[in-house]
């Protein structure tokens, strides 16, 4: 049964158990009984986890299963109505027959089930108001799609709050570190350069402190004892201050190739992240876009691609670097010394230790502190723009003790976090010094023995050698903490270069160069997720150079079905033709080019007005720009405009008002000569007037073109050749305004009535819900 | 006679079982309680009830653990109804109802309380020491 899902399923099935402790699918034998008293596999199915019930239905039958051999069927034919109810953190569903006054069962569940638990819910709906055939997918016979269908609605209810959340399912996992190396591959030689930078600091860091014990041993000692002569000790002095120069010569020639080849590399990696990040992120489907916040995307390019840069250029070689001058001061140490050797090593995992708690303590001391401070912030954000509500309810003194009460809290946090850092730094320095206290504690009696003792060199050398401890010790413990701020960054990045573009072109899609504009939907049905149908089974032609207004109230599909035309998202049944070729077969780049789309709240990018006209033909020439701008009306006001066209525009540029915006972006639309023109509710968000302007504007645009539009105001319709009345999914009617004003009882005619009785045509369409 | 009713708490956190809306399968209001004494000991009882089964959130008994993957915080507690998984953002705070309740949404809506920190074990204290406003 298994061997049909693919891998994706049971990656979200480990998912789904691993963060919300739920079953990731109904377990096996569960669905075995299932399907036993369905006498089919389940289309659909969930678990009501306060009722501790898997509950599934096919086209016949509902079933819950309470374990492998409990279990109660019900006919869905008995199934008179069923209702959901949400409450704080539960929600109980209802379904009633028509027979009895009880009802025929009740499932109670916590939201977390809810999304999976509203597709039993909605089928039970469908099918109690008769509609079972129209659901998507159902036509489906194969036992096994049937399954897998099942499964996908179940993970896609259970993963879609977590995604909310965060931009993946996928958990990446501590690998991302391995990952993020292999983008060092191209820069093979800059490694190995570094590499030897660091290998090379380190040894020559650790010279001085032991010439310093030679110098002791091989030149005072023998000279105080009279077995060297001055000048070969002055010789030899000289030879000993030669070494000690040239080592610190070369421990900082090895610093250098160390921190310019490494801090380089880092940057190279961040910007092939952030070039491979940016061009994914244009890649991916609109789909994407629509459930995640552009803040958090803007984040990911930007500040977690530079932590990374910081954690190859810093992290990765610091670490290195301490961890060789631990190993090598080890080394020396016991090479010198055995029992002094292990007196100073054997201590210092107890040091490392030390640092990695003390780093655990200070960031939930920071977490706290952090949360006091954001609160102290938001009171003061939340009240001075309020300042006329405060005085005009006379609460200044209210509100000032409120704020020094929040400013109090992050005070005594502030004084917990210096109480911690500043007693524990000299705590350890003074376990370090313990550790020099233990050298001359232990080395110095011997330093008097006469045989078998230790030389005054090699005691002094331990002495050096123990201040060079500190810093090491100090990057290692902190490791762990620098590790898992580069693995949540890491994951943001790659979590994204994980996401797949939902559309797909086919491998040789047709190239449309010259589009005419024919545009056919048949029996076309979609559905976001899969089981809500957004459009039920929609057919119509529409001839080249046709204008079509589609009305209806909002949610009824309108927005979904231009949506479609411009291929944001695929069809989930029956096809979509333009000039009598599948959208899906198209070449995406020349279909796309030839389609104009202006949009309810239209976007200008920072840059001139010029610019903007020309954004999606950057060759066009002044004459086009102008000519477009004038039937746009976008010429008369950028006259006026002291920098006429150069005006810089957009973010943190001149301001331009809804509607001047608008007809920018309709000349821009007008420029690219579309043989495809998208209009959704251009004219919704402005006044009268400005509506009229852009009605002439549009009016230019319209001319020879296809052209969809949705209109929020019926008379910006009114030169549309037909209308489509969308409703619940459906074409409900369709006809010119005449034609459709003539039809008793039709909806349009109640529109339009309802629009004229309410004073003009100020009155959205929006408002009218159900009317 | 008998149809089907909603009770409605208007204050579900401060005053549970005071102003009191009983409302049809629509949700319109058909009458205000403002409380329940003066209701007969069967029809209170039967309220109270119903209102408790709307109430219901998931009650922490104790935290097993807290920790941070990615920009999720992942919550593994002891609840009245066995051991639960759920998740938070980074930065969704515990809400700090009063000194001792504390309510924790999760990123699917649902709730779980805290109903006194004090009579939490050490280990859930301490693991909600740095989330949560108390010394």
């Amino acid at each position: 049964m298994n061997s049909t899902l693919n891998s994706s399923f049971g990656e979200s099935e480990a998912q789904i158990e691993a963060w919300t402790g739920h079953k990731g699918a109904c377990p096996s034998h569960l669905r075995e009984t299932m399907e036993r008293s369905l006498g089919s596999p389940a289309r659909v199915y969930a678990y009501s986890d306060l009722s501790g019930v898997w509950v599934g239905l096919n086209e016949k039958w509902v079933v819950l299963v309470l374990d492998a051999n409990n279990c109660d069927v019900f006919p869905l034919s008995s199934i008179s109505e069923a209702l959901e109810e949400t409450h704080l953190s539960s929600s109980h569903l209802r379904v009633n027959s028509a027979k009895s006054k009880q009802p025929l069962f009740v499932l109670r569940y916590t939201h977390m089930q809810r999304h999976a638990m509203s597709h039993i819910c909605f089928a039970l709906q469908e099918i109690s108001k008769g509609r079972l055939d129209e659901l998507l997918g159902w036509g489906e016979s194969d036992p096994d799609k049937i399954r897998e269908k099942a499964h996908e609605l179940y993970q896609g209810a259970m993963l879609r709050p977590v995604l909310k959340a965060q931009a993946s399912a996928k958990n990446v996992g501590k690998s991302v570190l391995l990952r993020l190396l292999r983008y060092l591959k191209p820069y093979k030689k800059q490694v190995a350069l570094g590499a030897l930078g660091a290998v090379g600091f380190t040894a020559a860091a650790l010279v001085p402190s032991w010439i310093t014990g030679r110098l002791i041993d091989s030149v005072i000692r023998p000279f105080e004892a009279g077995s060297l002569d001055s000048k070969a000790a002055a010789e030899l002095l000289m030879i000993l201050t030669g070494g000690v120069a040239a080592t610190f010569a070369v421990k900082e020639f090895f610093a250098w190739i160390r921190l310019r080849c490494m801090s380089c590399l880092g940057e190279y990696v961040a910007s092939d992240l952030r070039k491979e990040l940016y061009a994914h992120l244009h890649k991916l489907s609109m789909e994407f876009y629509s459930t995640r916040n552009s803040g958090s995307l803007v984040s990911r390019v930007t500040s977690d691609t530079d932590r990374l840069w910081d954690f190859i250029a810093f992290g990765v070689v610091e670490v290195f670097v301490s961890t060789m001058m631990l190993l090598g001061i080890g080394a020396v140490l016991l090479s010198m010394d055995v029992k002094l050797g292990l007196l100073m090593c054997l201590p210092v995992p107890l040091l490392l230790g030390a640092i990695w708690w003390h780093g655990e303590r200070m960031q939930r001391l920071f977490l706290r502190c952090w949360r006091k401070w954001s609160r102290m912030t938001g009171l003061v954000s939340d009240i001075l723009p309020a300042m006329k509500v405060v005085k005009a309810f006379n609460r200044e003194s209210v509100e000032e003790a409120r704020f020094v009460a929040s400013n109090d809290e992050f005070l005594s946090e502030t004084e917990r976090i210096h109480a911690a850092w500043t007693l524990f730094w000299p705590t350890l320095m003074f376990g370090i010094h313990a550790l020099v206290l233990g050298v001359w504690v232990f080395g110095g009696p011997r330093l008097l023995e006469t045989s078998g003792g230790l030389s005054a060199g090699t005691f002094i050398s331990f002495v050096l050698y123990a201040g060079l401890f500190v810093q090491p010790v100090e990057v290692i413990g902190q490791m762990s903490r620098m590790m898992n701020r580069a693995v949540s960054s890491a994951h943001r990045v790659f979590e994204i270069l994980d996401a797949e573009p939902k559309i797909k072109e086919i491998v040789n899609p047709v190239v449309l160069k010259e589009l005419k504009g024919e545009v056919e939907f048949r029996n076309v049905s979609f559905s976001y997720d899969g089981l809500r149908p957004i459009l039920r089974n929609v057919s119509f032609s529409i001839e080249a150079g046709e204008m079509i207004g589609l009305v209806g109230s909002s949610g009824g599909g309108k927005s979904t079905l231009i949506q479609l035309l411009a291929r944001f998202y695929d069809v989930s049944r029956g096809r979509i033709l333009v000039d009598g070729v599948d959208l899906r077969d198209v070449e995406l780049g020349s279909f796309r080019t030839q389609v104009g789309m202006v949009l309810q709240d239209p976007h200008l990018f920072h840059g001139s007005i010029l610019e903007n006209i020309r954004y999606g033909k950057p060759e066009a020439s002044l004459l086009e720009v102008v000519e477009s701008a004038k039937a746009a009306r976008v010429h008369e006001f950028v006259r006026k405009l002291p920098n006429g066209y150069d005006t810089v525009v957009g973010e943190r540029g001149h301001t331009l008002s809804g509607g001047e915006r608008q007809r920018v972006s309709i000349a821009r639309a007008l420029l690219q000569d579309p043989k495809l023109l998208i209009l959704d509710e251009a004219t919704s968000a402005v006044d009268t007037e400005t509506e009229h302007q852009i009605q002439e504007a549009l009016d230019h645009l319209v001319k020879g073109r296809t052209t969809i539009a949705i209109a929020h105001r019926l008379s910006t319709l009114r030169n549309a050749n037909r209308l489509f009345v969308v409703k619940d999914g459906e074409i409900a009617e369709v006809g010119t305004h005449e034609e459709l004003l003539a039809r008793e009882n039709g909806i349009y005619r109640k529109l339009y009535r309802l629009q004229i009785e309410r004073g003009s045509a100020q009155v959205s369409v929006g408002e009218l819900q159900g009317g | 006679m008998s149809f089907l009713v909603k009770p409605i708490s208007n204050f579900p956190w401060s005053h549970p079982n005071s102003f009191v809306s009983i409302c049809d399968k629509e949700g319109k209001e058909l009458l205000l309680l403002e409380s329940l004494d003066q209701l007969a000991e069967s029809s209170r009882e039967a309220l109270l009830r119903a209102l408790a089964e709307r109430r219901f959130v998931l009650e922490v008994k104790s935290i097993q653990s807290v920790r941070e993957e990615g920009d999720l915080r992942v919550w593994n507690v002891l609840t009245q109804e066995g051991e639960r998984k759920f998740l938070t953002k980074l930065d969704q705070w515990p809400q700090a109802l009063s000194d001792e309740r504390v309510l924790i949404t999760d990123v699917a809506g649902d709730i779980y309380e805290v109903k006194n920190l004090a009579q939490l074990d050490k280990r859930s204290q301490k693991l909600l020491w740095a989330l949560v406003d108390w010394e």
